[in-house]
């Protein structure tokens, strides 16, 4: 049997052997790396931030909606505000508080203005 | 990126700008890997053309990995490892499978010329050291040359040749003892004569 120390020597000498490839082999290697490259990636500009308005817009399933719904609050804050005569008058109807022999359900404009 | 810039940089990191179109990182990583893995096959197919077309084909097989390559999972260089080791057991089991090579077939050599193999076993250490290898069973050879020459941790083994620590252990053991042995009786061509003198 040959020596721990003398195959550990014999190890040491191997280990400090460089293998130096060949000037074809590196080119070979070379060339597969740029035939293989992926070709780089575009840089695409981050979208621009949206203001808050616009998000609460989508949530509400875009502009046109959310203007609908803004026109109808009005319009309702403005009769609580108002009461014009017809509006009254159909109220005290359905609450059976007085009777009425007609109702006009379509004023003329003049009349919207009315107040109490 | 700029050649001095990628002195520090690790393996990992040049196959990602490798993988994002830096050129320069394809470079810089064949000549760290290239020479380790050419090593590596020698020791492992003992032959030069082979080892090289093994070390072409892993330095490929990593390019295409690349855009895929999961960071922080393994060493670019015990990938490559895993590689040329699972490449050198093909090319071994292809040529078990090609017909054997008779006298018939050799060349005819002039007189006074020597062998390939008597040329080898003349007095070079190394050529001794490389034939005796070549007569261990091939995962003893594999383990002895990953743990003594490659100089890797048992753990790093066990990851390349996808086997545990204690077969890793194993092997390098009785890899060594089997090889102690075939050297035994090269002492001469080894310089050792001397030593066994002193001793006795």
């Amino acid at each position: 049997m040959m020596r721990d120390d003398d195959l550990d020597q014999l190890f040491a000498e191997a280990a400090t052997q460089q293998m130096a490839p060949s000037d074809a082999l590196m080119t070979r290697i070379q060339a597969d790396a740029e035939a293989w490259q992926p070709k780089p990636r575009p840089v695409v500009a981050p979208a621009p931030s949206r203001g808050w308005l616009s998000a609460v817009a989508d949530w509400f399933g875009g502009g046109m909606s959310l203007a609908g719904m803004s026109a109808a609050a009005l319009a309702g804050l403005f009769l609580g505000i108002a009461q014009p005569v017809p509006v009254v008058a159909l109220t005290e109807l359905l609450r059976g508080t007085t009777t009425l022999d007609s109702l006009d359900l379509l004023p003329t404009g003049g009349a919207l203005w009315t107040l109490e | 990126m700029p050649r001095d810039t990628l002195a520090d940089v690790s393996d990992e990191t040049l196959l990602v700008l490798y993988a994002n179109g830096d050129r320069e990182a394809s470079r810089r990583l064949t000549a760290r890997l290239a020479p380790r893995i050419l090593g590596y096959a020698l020791r492992l197919v003992a032959d030069r053309a082979e080892a090289e077309d093994v070390t072409q084909e892993t330095m490929l097989r990593l390019w295409q990995v690349a855009p895929d390559w999961r960071t922080g999972e393994a060493k670019v260089s015990t990938w490559a490892y895993r590689v040329v080791t699972n490449l050198c057991t093909d090319l071994r089991r292809a040529r078990q499978r090609r017909p054997a090579v008779t006298l018939d077939d050799a060349p005819d050599l002039a007189d006074g010329s020597k062998g390939v193999v008597a040329g080898m076993i003349e007095t070079d250490r190394m050529a001794a050291l490389q034939g005796a290898l070549s007569q261990l069973p091939e995962r003893q050879r594999q383990a002895v040359v990953l743990r003594h020459i490659e100089g890797m941790g048992n753990p790093e083994i066990a990851a390349i040749m996808e086997i545990g620590v204690e077969a890793v252990e194993s092997l390098t053991a009785r890899g060594k003892r089997a090889l102690s042995a075939l050297l035994a009786g090269r002492k001469q061509d080894l310089g050792y004569d001397g030593d066994e003198e002193a001793e006795v």
